[in-house]
């Protein structure tokens, strides 16, 4: 008897109800994404994200330079590599995700000529070099040739004394450097070459130094040493103050400056004008970085930035050039497509 | 619309809903942008004419092609031997009961973990390199890499398929067969190798597909060769990002990969299933079964050798130079503030997309399985289901790229589970699917005469019946969204950083040791996941078959 009066009963359940359960059962799955959704973005909104093509070492003295000022939780850090992030920045202008943004100075030239992307930021520091108002300069790198000691005795190698030198085939497979399309320090070598040589000469060295080198041409430019030290190779081209880093803390790496002098690349840091919207903690925080960060950054990368900066002799470059043409996007651009074409002829 | 239980319309218009929201109109996007031009948004086909006219696009693709071609034939070789070497030979006990749990392990870490662990394992200071003396067996970066890399991410997968395949394979033909005077390798050939043809066929081009698409093994091996996956990562986020190039590299992404499951479909033509199959004692061959034991033992040895270094360098203070023991590095990483909130999304990240997806593909599959549904509605969420599976997740992230730029979904945590529920939905729709159709088609029926609601009946009867699976398919999706990489490579933010994406980020860097220590924390997540659910579906069934019992 129950049986048939609980079949009426559910005969008689309105649609309605079913529909409304039915229902009830999607809007549980829909909230569960909007929520998400909504706890995802509300918290973003505080924090400000900074964009950096730096090294762990630099994220690391920043980091503790906003923690140390009372900044701890409010701040996220965005690694990239400086092609990506700077490919990022020139496409996406002011509604790039980050609010302060590290990377090569002339990234942030180009960006700012375009979309007029950065505020102005006051500075009480007297810079060496000229720079403008919407950027300060927190790091320098200068490249070196460097080796690993042990491997260079192994397979009895010569010790070279010039980038020249390195496009010798007795380094074949024996040498790591960084792709000038995906990193800056990649950019300090070719001018070395591009600067020192004559066309011909230089499409020479490239092409010898592109076939040595050959699947150890890395992304990164803190990827040469990285090779060297792990003993993928035995010669590398990359950021100088990481060999001699790595030479006085004993490991068996000894760096050489290339007789074509070390050329120099400035990393600066700059705020993303969104006008209104604007996290006000932002200029706040870049304030903090370079005050508090700038001098164990310059303990890390040390070259002179700043009036009254003093660095130790054995990180004093004797050679140090400059190449004669402002550093542009544009310029940049130019030079991958040099290297680009001479490497692609070498391979046809 | 089709007639029948409101519940049923209802759940079938959210699937299909879902579908076109988050699989239709982002791919559409995709193939609107490749078609337009970037400024004034008129249709072009210079896009496509640009990327195809590029000598290292060409290059790419060819290599993309022939490499995974490659790497496919070798893995459904090997894989084909193991499964004989279990299925064909008396293994010793230990070793039949290691080879599913060996073969399981290298699922539990990213693919891109896998080009790393070559490096430190075959490379120049490796580990095995040392063993061997400091000779180095071959080198690593470029297309050795890349084949090693892809045989060992795509045998596990290739194996399953033909082992399972083995189960239909009546070895009594082969007895058969040998009686009448045919030789061993004839036999074998006609009475299991023919059979299972069809099942070698889906093993390779599943094989093919999962190395086409996949980006993390290039990302860390790849050296100067370039393939599709890393053109689409240098084209979207590289030093001229062009959204309209990527988009044209993405369709090129994806025509081999729907030819794939095109084949596939057409393969399951081939597969031949005896109705009645029994176990047989096998003939007795000392040579057979030392030999395959041997080859068994030394693949698996080799597959995971490998891996080896993830639980070696962690514990290192500094490889290779200072060797001495130390959990300095382990400690820093898990004390570390940005660390602890890359665990904490990537872990919320998984468990999130699991329990939606086993949801999500719960009711599809209830309702295209038991919901009574004209076979053109039922049919539809498979067809659905057989597209998720043909999409390559980097296409999948590209599209969900385009289409989500500038909306509120941009950059949470929200599209990154959206788009990886639909990169996933197919293998446990299956599993749900297969778990319904075994199940007494009459249930529902029944329990309506006896006047249960449809919600009653499901909580009553078909949950507890499907429990078993709805573990498994919680492990899967957790396990899989965990690593993950290609899905979500174009989707995340500063705030939705992963262990996965981290690792990308970090092997730009060259940061190694991080990048192990990192795959080891996936690791023992995984891993505890699987022995839970493992443990979750064990109970679940044991509980089903003890009140069977009763």
């Amino acid at each position: 008897m129950d049986i048939v009066k609980n079949r009426l009963h559910s005969k008689t359940k309105p649609m309605a109800l079913r529909l409304a359960i039915s229902m009830a059962l999607i809007a549980v799955l829909v909230f569960a994404l909007g929520g998400l959704l909504a706890c995802t973005s509300g918290s973003a909104s505080d924090v400000v994200v900074i964009a950096t093509n730096a090294d762990a070492e630099a994220v690391e003295v920043m980091t503790a330079a906003l923690t140390d000022a009372g900044f701890s939780g409010q701040f996220v850090f965005q690694e990239m590599g400086t092609a990506e992030l700077g490919g990022r920045l020139m496409a996406e202008g002011t509604s790039i995700e980050a609010d302060i943004i590290t990377l090569a100075s002339f990234y942030l030239h180009s960006s700012q000529n375009r979309d007029d992307t950065f505020l102005p930021l006051d500075s009480s520091k007297t810079t060496l070099d000229e720079l403008p108002d919407y950027m300060t300069p927190i790091l320098a790198i200068t490249g070196s040739i460097f080796v690993n000691t042990e491997l260079m005795e192994e397979d009895g190698l010569p010790m070279p004394t010039s980038i020249r030198d390195l496009a010798d085939p007795v380094y074949a497979g024996n040498l790591a450097i960084a792709d000038i399309n995906s990193s800056s320090t990649a950019w300090l070598l070719i001018q070395a070459i591009l600067d020192n040589y004559s066309e011909e000469e230089a499409a020479e060295i490239i092409q010898g130094i592109y076939r040595n080198a050959d699947a150890h041409v890395l992304p990164s430019g803190s990827g040469p040493i990285r090779s060297v030290r792990a003993g993928e190779v035995a010669v590398g081209f990359g950021l100088r103050h990481t060999a001699v880093n790595d030479y006085e803390s004993g490991m068996p790496i000894d760096f050489i400056d290339p007789a074509e002098g070390n050329y120099k690349l400035i990393e600066a840091l700059a705020v993303i004008d969104r006008g209104e919207d604007t996290n006000p903690l932002a200029l706040e925080m870049a304030q903090h970085i370079l005050e508090g960060g700038r001098p164990k950054l310059q303990e890390h990368y040390p070259m002179q930035l700043f009036a009254g900066e003093e660095i130790t002799p054995i990180h004093e470059i004797a050679n140090q050039r400059t190449f004669p043409e402002p550093l542009t996007l544009e310029l940049l651009e130019q030079h991958q497509a040099i290297v680009d074409g001479i490497v692609r002829s070498a391979n046809d | 619309m089709p007639k029948g239980r409101i519940e049923v319309r209802v759940i079938y218009a959210a699937v299909i809903l879902f579908f076109v929201a988050f699989l239709g109109v982002p791919l559409a996007t995709l193939f609107v942008r490749a078609f337009s031009d970037g400024e004034t948004a008129n249709f072009t086909l210079l896009n496509f004419s640009q990327v195809f006219s590029h000598p290292d696009f060409l290059s790419s693709l060819t290599n993309s092609l022939f490499l995974s071609a490659l790497a496919a034939l070798i893995t459904t070789s090997l894989a084909f031997v193991l499964a004989c070497a279990v299925n064909m030979a008396r293994l010793p006990q230990w070793l039949e009961k290691l080879v599913p749990i060996a073969i399981a392990i290298p699922a539990l870490f990213p693919t891109i973990t896998y080009g790393f662990a070559i490096i430190y394992t075959f490379g120049r200071q490796g580990l095995i390199t040392e063993v061997l003396g400091g000779h180095q067996l071959f080198e690593i970066y470029g297309v050795n890499g890349l084949l090693l890399g892809y045989v060992i991410y795509t045998l596990p997968i290739a194996y399953l398929l033909i082992d399972n395949g083995f189960r239909y394979v009546d070895k009594r033909f082969f007895i058969v067969s040998r009686i009448m005077g045919d030789g061993g390798l004839k036999a074998f050939f006609k009475s299991i190798f023919i059979p299972l043809a069809g099942t070698l066929g889906a093993a390779f081009v599943q094989a093919f597909a999962l190395s086409f698409a996949d980006f993390g093994i290039p990302a860390a091996v790849a050296g100067n060769v370039q393939v599709l996956s890393r053109t689409l990562f240098d084209t979207m986020l590289g030093a001229v990002p062009s959204f309209e190039m990527g988009a044209v590299v993405a369709i090129a992404m994806l025509l081999p990969s729907i030819m794939s499951v095109l084949i596939l479909t057409w393969l399951d033509r081939f597969n031949i299933n005896y109705k009645k199959f029994s176990p047989i004692s096998l003939s007795k061959s000392r040579f057979r079964d030392v030999s395959l034991s041997i080859y068994t033992i030394t693949l698996l040895l080799l597959m995971l050798s490998i891996f080896a270094v993830v639980f070696i360098i962690p514990f290192v203070a500094q490889w290779p130079w200072d060797r001495s023991f130390s959990v300095e590095p382990i400690i820093a990483t898990l004390t570390n503030a940005q660390y602890q909130i890359i665990a904490t999304n990537s872990i919320m990240f998984a468990a999130i997309t699991a329990a939606v997806g086993t949801v999500l593909t719960f009711f599809a599959a209830l309702i295209a399985r038991r919901g009574n549904m004209p076979k053109f509605f039922s049919g539809s969420i498979d067809t659905f289901a057989i597209a998720t599976n043909s999409i390559p997740g980097m296409v999948l992230g590209v599209a969900f790229l385009l289409f989500f730029v500038d909306t509120p979904l941009q950059n949470t945590m929200a599209i990154l589970v959206l788009c990886t529920l639909v990169h996933l939905f197919s293998t446990p729709f299956l599993m749900f699917s297969g778990a319904f159709s075994r199940m007494n088609k009459s249930w529902e029926l029944t329990a309506e005469l006896m006047g249960d609601s449809w919600f009653k009946t499901l909580r009553r009867i078909i949950v507890p019946n499907v429990l078993p699976t709805v573990f498994e398919v919680f492990g899967y999706l957790f396990i899989y969204t965990m690593v993950t990489l290609s899905g979500v490579i174009f989707l995340v933010s500063a705030h939705t950083t992963l262990f996965a994406t981290r690792i990308n980020q970090l092997a730009y860097f060259a940061r190694f040791e991080e990048i192990f220590i990192l795959s080891l924390i996936i690791f023992v997540l995984n891993l505890s996941m699987r022995i839970l659910t493992r443990y979750g579906a064990r109970k679940a069934t044991a509980r089903l078959h003890g009140s069977k019992v009763k």
